[in-house]
Protein backbone atom coordinates (compact mmCIF):
# COMPACT_ATOMS: atom_id res chain seq x y z
CA UNK A 1 0.00 0.00 0.00
CA UNK A 2 1.54 3.31 -0.98
CA UNK A 3 1.79 6.14 1.52
CA UNK A 4 -1.22 8.12 0.28
CA UNK A 5 -3.44 5.05 0.47
CA UNK A 6 -2.09 4.39 3.94
CA UNK A 7 -3.04 7.88 5.14
CA UNK A 8 -6.55 7.39 3.70
CA UNK A 9 -6.84 3.99 5.31
CA UNK A 10 -5.77 5.37 8.70
CA UNK A 11 -8.31 8.18 8.39
CA UNK A 12 -11.08 5.69 7.53
CA UNK A 13 -10.14 3.71 10.61
CA UNK A 14 -10.28 6.83 12.75
CA UNK A 15 -13.67 7.67 11.27
CA UNK A 16 -14.87 4.21 12.12
CA UNK A 17 -13.75 4.62 15.73
CA UNK A 18 -15.36 8.02 15.90
CA UNK A 19 -18.60 6.57 14.57
CA UNK A 20 -18.38 3.61 16.94
CA UNK A 21 -17.83 5.98 19.84
CA UNK A 22 -20.81 8.19 19.07
CA UNK A 23 -23.16 5.23 18.51
CA UNK A 24 -22.02 3.62 21.72
CA UNK A 25 -22.40 6.89 23.59
CA UNK A 26 -25.94 7.32 22.23
CA UNK A 27 -26.93 3.77 23.07
CA UNK A 28 -25.55 3.85 26.61
CA UNK A 29 -27.15 7.22 27.22
CA UNK A 30 -30.51 5.88 26.17
CA UNK A 31 -30.20 2.62 28.11
CA UNK A 32 -28.65 3.92 31.31
CA UNK A 33 -29.03 7.65 31.84
CA UNK A 34 -31.64 9.36 29.71
CA UNK A 35 -34.60 9.10 32.10
CA UNK A 36 -32.70 10.60 35.04
CA UNK A 37 -33.13 14.20 36.17
CA UNK A 38 -30.07 14.74 38.34
CA UNK A 39 -26.86 16.62 37.62
CA UNK A 40 -24.58 13.78 38.72
CA UNK A 41 -24.50 10.17 37.60
CA UNK A 42 -25.61 7.79 40.35
CA UNK A 43 -23.50 4.75 41.25
CA UNK A 44 -26.00 2.53 39.46
CA UNK A 45 -25.85 4.69 36.35
CA UNK A 46 -22.05 4.60 36.43
CA UNK A 47 -22.01 0.79 36.63
CA UNK A 48 -24.61 0.57 33.90
CA UNK A 49 -22.42 2.78 31.68
CA UNK A 50 -19.31 0.66 32.32
CA UNK A 51 -21.16 -2.54 31.50
CA UNK A 52 -22.81 -1.00 28.49
CA UNK A 53 -19.44 0.05 27.04
CA UNK A 54 -17.96 -3.36 27.74
CA UNK A 55 -20.82 -5.21 26.08
CA UNK A 56 -20.98 -2.88 23.13
CA UNK A 57 -17.29 -3.30 22.38
CA UNK A 58 -17.56 -7.06 22.80
CA UNK A 59 -20.44 -7.09 20.32
CA UNK A 60 -18.38 -4.93 17.97
CA UNK A 61 -15.54 -7.47 18.00
CA UNK A 62 -17.92 -10.38 17.64
CA UNK A 63 -19.64 -8.88 14.61
CA UNK A 64 -16.20 -8.22 13.13
CA UNK A 65 -15.37 -11.89 13.48
CA UNK A 66 -18.64 -12.95 11.90
CA UNK A 67 -18.09 -10.61 8.94
CA UNK A 68 -14.60 -11.98 8.45
CA UNK A 69 -15.85 -15.57 8.53
CA UNK A 70 -18.65 -14.88 6.09
CA UNK A 71 -16.36 -13.15 3.65
CA UNK A 72 -13.99 -16.13 3.68
CA UNK A 73 -16.64 -18.74 3.02
CA UNK A 74 -17.50 -19.50 -0.58
CA UNK A 75 -20.89 -18.16 -1.68
CA UNK A 76 -23.59 -20.82 -1.97
CA UNK B 1 -1.40 4.30 14.41
CA UNK B 2 2.20 3.08 14.02
CA UNK B 3 1.67 3.19 10.27
CA UNK B 4 1.26 6.96 10.57
CA UNK B 5 4.62 7.31 12.33
CA UNK B 6 6.30 5.48 9.45
CA UNK B 7 5.05 7.99 6.91
CA UNK B 8 7.26 10.78 5.60
CA UNK B 9 6.90 14.00 7.64
CA UNK B 10 4.79 15.95 5.15
CA UNK B 11 2.24 13.15 4.99
CA UNK B 12 2.22 12.81 8.76
CA UNK B 13 1.43 16.52 8.87
CA UNK B 14 -1.36 16.01 6.35
CA UNK B 15 -2.79 13.24 8.50
CA UNK B 16 -2.65 15.38 11.63
CA UNK B 17 -4.43 18.24 9.88
CA UNK B 18 -7.20 15.91 8.70
CA UNK B 19 -7.45 14.37 12.16
CA UNK B 20 -7.75 17.80 13.76
CA UNK B 21 -10.50 18.73 11.30
CA UNK B 22 -12.36 15.51 12.13
CA UNK B 23 -12.12 16.29 15.84
CA UNK B 24 -13.33 19.84 15.35
CA UNK B 25 -16.28 18.62 13.31
CA UNK B 26 -17.06 16.00 15.97
CA UNK B 27 -17.16 18.55 18.75
CA UNK B 28 -19.44 20.86 16.76
CA UNK B 29 -21.78 17.97 16.00
CA UNK B 30 -21.74 16.97 19.66
CA UNK B 31 -22.68 20.52 20.65
CA UNK B 32 -25.75 20.69 18.43
CA UNK B 33 -26.78 17.13 19.31
CA UNK B 34 -26.51 17.94 22.99
CA UNK B 35 -28.77 20.96 22.66
CA UNK B 36 -31.32 18.90 20.77
CA UNK B 37 -31.09 16.01 23.17
CA UNK B 38 -31.70 18.19 26.22
CA UNK B 39 -34.26 20.53 24.74
CA UNK B 40 -36.69 17.78 23.78
CA UNK B 41 -37.37 16.32 27.24
CA UNK B 42 -36.95 19.59 29.17
CA UNK B 43 -38.85 22.23 27.28
CA UNK B 44 -42.47 21.37 26.78
CA UNK B 45 -44.41 24.63 27.06
CA UNK B 46 -44.22 27.89 25.18
CA UNK B 47 -46.08 30.31 27.45
CA UNK B 48 -43.05 32.55 27.43
CA UNK B 49 -40.20 33.21 25.06
CA UNK B 50 -37.53 32.73 27.76
CA UNK B 51 -36.70 29.47 29.52
CA UNK B 52 -38.44 29.05 32.87
CA UNK B 53 -36.33 28.24 35.95
CA UNK B 54 -37.36 24.58 35.93
CA UNK B 55 -36.52 24.30 32.24
CA UNK B 56 -33.15 25.96 32.80
CA UNK B 57 -32.13 23.56 35.55
CA UNK B 58 -33.46 20.59 33.58
CA UNK B 59 -31.32 21.54 30.60
CA UNK B 60 -28.33 22.19 32.86
CA UNK B 61 -28.64 18.82 34.57
CA UNK B 62 -29.19 17.02 31.30
CA UNK B 63 -26.11 18.57 29.70
CA UNK B 64 -24.03 17.89 32.81
CA UNK B 65 -25.13 14.23 32.83
CA UNK B 66 -24.42 13.79 29.17
CA UNK B 67 -20.94 15.27 29.42
CA UNK B 68 -20.17 13.00 32.37
CA UNK B 69 -21.45 10.03 30.39
CA UNK B 70 -19.24 10.99 27.47
CA UNK B 71 -16.19 11.23 29.73
CA UNK B 72 -16.89 7.86 31.30
CA UNK B 73 -17.54 6.13 27.99
CA UNK B 74 -14.30 7.65 26.66
CA UNK B 75 -12.35 6.38 29.66
CA UNK B 76 -13.68 2.82 29.40
CA UNK B 77 -13.19 2.85 25.61
CA UNK B 78 -9.56 3.91 25.97
CA UNK B 79 -8.99 1.18 28.56
CA UNK B 80 -10.49 -1.37 26.20
CA UNK B 81 -8.35 -0.21 23.28
CA UNK B 82 -5.23 -0.35 25.46
CA UNK B 83 -6.12 -3.90 26.48
CA UNK B 84 -6.58 -4.94 22.86
CA UNK B 85 -3.28 -3.31 21.95
CA UNK B 86 -1.51 -5.16 24.76
CA UNK B 87 -3.07 -8.44 23.68
CA UNK B 88 -1.97 -7.88 20.09
CA UNK B 89 1.58 -7.10 21.24
CA UNK B 90 1.69 -10.23 23.38
CA UNK B 91 0.39 -12.34 20.51
CA UNK B 92 3.00 -10.81 18.19
CA UNK B 93 5.92 -11.44 20.56
CA UNK B 94 4.66 -14.98 21.29
CA UNK B 95 4.57 -15.54 17.54
CA UNK B 96 8.18 -14.41 17.08
CA UNK B 97 9.38 -16.59 19.94
CA UNK B 98 7.70 -19.76 18.62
Amino acid sequence: MDAAAQVKSQLFEMEMYSDLFSKMQELCWRKCIAHSKEEELSVGEQSCTDRCVSKYLEAHLQVGEILKEQSQQPQQ
Amino acid sequence: MEAVQNLPPHQQAEFMVKLEQMQMKDSLVMYTNLVHRCFAPCVTSFRSKVLEKTEQSCVENCASRYIKLTQRVGLRFAEHQAMLQKRAEQAASAGTQA
